[in-house]
């Protein structure tokens, strides 16, 4: 180990060096709060707790000073640092060059640090008089992942470090990524990864203290929604981005990256659902600690396979010098979490036992199982690429073919599984009521699956998944109903005000049948563009037209313009329906005078039955063009859904508590 | 003798288990591409012939051959030592030209040292920092 930054000449490279020393200090500082925060805890001696906790809001601000700094440094152009020459240039816009403070390894470790700090004093300012017996373990942690990526930071990915010989000018971002959704894709996704390690130090401080009350459960529970919604809107983000930008007709490729942000959603949207069962029944408590603590694993998991490149070259282990420090790290958080799990287990294991096979407690537990084996067969397919270059010397990867096969079933089990659970009461549901209640909504769905059928749909996993999504469409849509009539017999409200007021006041059951609403419309998404999409290739001269799914495409033009930073070929297209002429489309292309590559311009006309999405393939010196023409049914409604789930969470973020679950029993156990 | 709820749910979710763990390890079954470089691929050709794999190389530079108003490409790619020849029908990436690095996955043919590829990608070089690091 070296310490290259004690070389940095501050006369030469001021930047680098105030960089440098800003994120030693920082270092520094993580490194006190977690012994201080250890020791005050251990030793019930509230002032170094206090100064622990100090020491972390200077951290807060040292890392912020560090993170504008760099920023100030990729809006003036500072060449000095090769963080910079690599990720940013003079020639992008101001913002994209903001942007490129996670557009590197580098600059987006710092920016995950950044966050974590954000989050932390929040959370210090949050509990400043409030679950103090817990507080102590919990800044310790928090300082611990600070301490773990200001140390990956200062020894192997440092943004602050000089370039070796002057350069003029940087080597820009990739045009594809200078897009307003790639600006806000990784906050959004950072915003959630690095969120979950918030409620891993409250489980952390439950271990250590072997306390939990009601008082505990609310921030732990509050923690992990604040970054699954981060998440969630980070993950539809950049399928948003991938679906529009790149070009190939679709928006989820199960590319390594993408499933390293897919793990720790599945495990926290399963953590979401189980931690209803600790609150209602106290019963679970060791495995949600596990599951929230697994979250984190795979959120810093995510975070390296993101960065380091380690799945997408052929030979892994020598590919990038983070590399080590991320196995320990994972490794050390995977040993003592298990180590403290062993400990404590006697202490943390739920007393309760489940009463009835027909309840919510147990629906709850399948869903469990669905999700974390969904969660295992993405991680199983993600890592056999390294798993079998250990053990037989050369990588086998598994394709999209695989995922597709093994999480369908599942999903679908999922689904249904969302349609009746809602259906079903706490601790014991009588079979009579649940059938009842299961009446209505069966029934509808038969009704609408017959009438696809009748309609000629006749693949068996599209009419599952249809038929699961109406059901469950079915029950929220009773759900919602039984509710405002309530209300309206209560309180004798409008249907609208009930409506309203049914969201606010109970926000947590029905925000939550929100987000189920949208996934529906997602699947419906998914499902009708993973099984009806529409592919084909035409040739076209000016003047020819093509025929797709009842459009009719004109073909007009082949265009080039001249803009400073850009030329632009694009196909002029008339879209017409009949002799009605729809809307002008006008794929192209775009080449940068930097980047060694074309930009991909798709056209899309979107409706809700379906998107016609043209890329323009080539073309030739006499204006002929090939046109990849994908027609995508329904996948409208996957950004509907996609939408609706985050206003659900929005809605459940709500900070009013359910009376009912105050009534929960806690027993708050005490120190052994 | 009446089974316990606790029994029931337990016996229901360990079954649950053992079905994703089918479901999985049936799926890899026929799924498998072996991820190789080019001198792996020339090593194990005879093992590997008429299976899935997933090549690391470059495009040979002069070597993409595009069928007129079609989009059909055949092309190389290369270590600079060995090649291995390509043919692919579709959209190719913005990035795909002479020299640049591309993932080709496809049935690998012994005989004629040829992948018939269904899959051509060309690396995201923000995504992956691999490039750059690697030594």
């Amino acid at each position: 180990m070296s310490f290259p930054w004690i070389h940095y000449d501050p006369t030469q490279h001021p930047v680098a060096f105030v960089g440098t020393v800003l994120l030693a200090w920082a270092w520094l500082m993580a490194l006190y709060a977690m012994v201080a925060g250890v020791w005050g805890g251990l030793r019930r001696r509230e002032p170094w707790v206090r100064s622990g906790e100090h020491a972390l809001w200077a951290t807060t601000l040292v890392l912020s000073m560090v993170v504008f700094l760099l920023w100030q440094a990729l809006y003036t152009n500072n060449f000095d640092l090769a963080y910079i020459v690599q990720h940013s240039s003079s020639k992008i816009p101001r913002l994209y060059a903001l942007a490129a403070l996670w557009g590197g390894q580098e600059g987006s470790l710092l920016f995950w640090v950044w966050i974590l700090s954000l989050y932390t004093a929040l959370v210090l300012l949050q509990n400043r008089h409030r679950r103090r017996p817990w507080l102590p373990y919990v800044s310790a942690t928090l300082a611990l992942v600070q301490l773990f990526f200001l140390t990956t930071i200062l020894f192997a990915a440092n943004p602050f470090t000089p370039v070796p010989e002057a350069v003029g000018e940087g080597r820009g971002l990739n045009p594809i990524l200078q897009r307003p959704l790639m600006a806000i894709h990784p906050p959004n996704l950072y915003l959630g990864y690095v969120g979950f390690t918030v409620p891993f130090a409250f489980a952390v401080a439950a271990l250590v203290t072997g306390q939990m009350n009601l008082e505990w459960l609310v921030a732990i529970r509050r923690w992990a929604l604040v970054p699954w919604f981060f998440l969630t809107a980070g993950i539809l983000i950049g399928s948003r981005w991938a679906y529009q930008e790149l070009g190939w007709g679709g928006y989820w490729a199960w590319d390594p990256v993408e499933n390293a942000s897919l793990m720790p959603w599945l495990l926290s949207t399963a953590y979401l659902h189980s931690i209803m069962v600790q609150e209602k029944k106290n019963m679970l408590r060791a495995w949600n600690i596990t599951l929230i603590m697994a979250t984190f694993l795979l959120s810093v998991l995510g975070t390296f396979i993101t960065r380091s490149g380690i799945l997408s070259s052929v030979h892994a282990f020598a590919v990038s010098p983070i590399g080590d420090y991320f196995i320990v790290f994972l490794s050390f958080i995977l040993f003592y979490g298990l180590a403290l799990l062993y400990i404590r287990w006697p202490v943390i294991r739920s007393a309760q036992r489940i009463e009835a096979v027909l309840s919510k407690e147990s629906s709850f537990l399948f869903n469990n199982l669905l999700l974390t084996g969904i969660c295992f067969a993405v991680l199983w397919g993600t890592l056999f690429p390294l798993v079998s270059d250990l053990v037989k010397g050369h990588r086998i990867t598994v394709a999209a073919p695989f995922f597709n096969q093994v999480t369908a079933p599942l999903g679908l089990a999922l689904l249904i599984l969302t349609g009746i659970c809602p259906l079903i009461a706490w601790r014991r549901a009588t079979w009579t009521n649940f059938e009842r209640n299961l009446l209505l909504p069966s029934v509808f769905t038969l009704v609408v699956t017959s009438v696809l059928f009748a309609l000629g749909v006749r693949e068996a996993l599209p009419l599952a998944f249809t038929g699961a999504g109406v059901l469950v469409l079915a029950t929220t849509a009773l759900e919602f109903y039984r509710g405002v009539r309530a209300r309206r017999r209560m309180y004798g409200e409008p249907v609208w005000t009930a409506f309203g007021k049914l969201l606010i006041k109970h926000p947590r059951r029905y925000g939550g049948y929100v987000v189920h609403f949208g996934v529906v419309l997602l699947f419906f998404g998914i499902v009708g563009s993973a099984f009806y999409q529409v592919k084909r290739e035409v040739f076209l001269r000016p003047g020819d037209t093509a025929h797709l799914q009842g459009y009719t495409l004109k073909y007009e033009s082949l265009s080039l313009r001249r803009f400073p930073h850009k030329d632009l070929v694009t196909a002029s297209i008339v879209l017409q329906r009949g002799d009605r002429v729809v809307t002008r489309l006008a794929p192209g292309r775009e080449f940068h005078p930097n980047a060694d590559q074309p930009v991909t311009n798709v056209a899309i006309y979107s409706t809700w039955r379906g998107d016609v999405y043209l890329v323009l393939g080539a073309w030739d010196e006499n204006q002929g063009v090939t046109l990849e023409m994908y027609y995508n049914p329904l996948i409208f409604w996957f950004w509907v859904g996609g939408w609706l789930m985050l206003i659900g969470g929005v809605i459940v973020m709500n900070p009013r508590w359910e009376p009912a679950y105050m009534l929960a029993p806690q027993a708050a156990v005490a120190r052994p | 003798m009446r089974l316990r709820a606790r029994e029931i749910v337990i016996g229901g979710l360990s079954l649950g288990i053992l079905l994703i763990g089918y479901l999985v390890f049936s799926g890899m079954r026929g799924q498998q591409q072996y991820y190789l470089h080019l001198d792996e691929l020339d090593r194990m050709a005879a093992e590997i012939d008429g299976k899935g794999v997933r090549i690391n190389g470059r495009v040979e530079p002069g070597s993409i051959r595009k069928a007129p108003q079609r989009l059909v490409y055949d092309f190389a790619i290369t270590d600079g030592q060995r090649r291995v020849t390509v043919h692919y029908e579709g959209v190719v990436s913005d990035m795909f030209k002479d020299g640049i690095e591309v993932v080709v996955e496809g049935r690998y043919d012994a005989r004629r040292n040829h992948i018939e590829a269904t899959r051509l990608l060309t690396k995201c070089p923000s995504k992956y920092q691999a490039d750059t690091a690697r030594p």
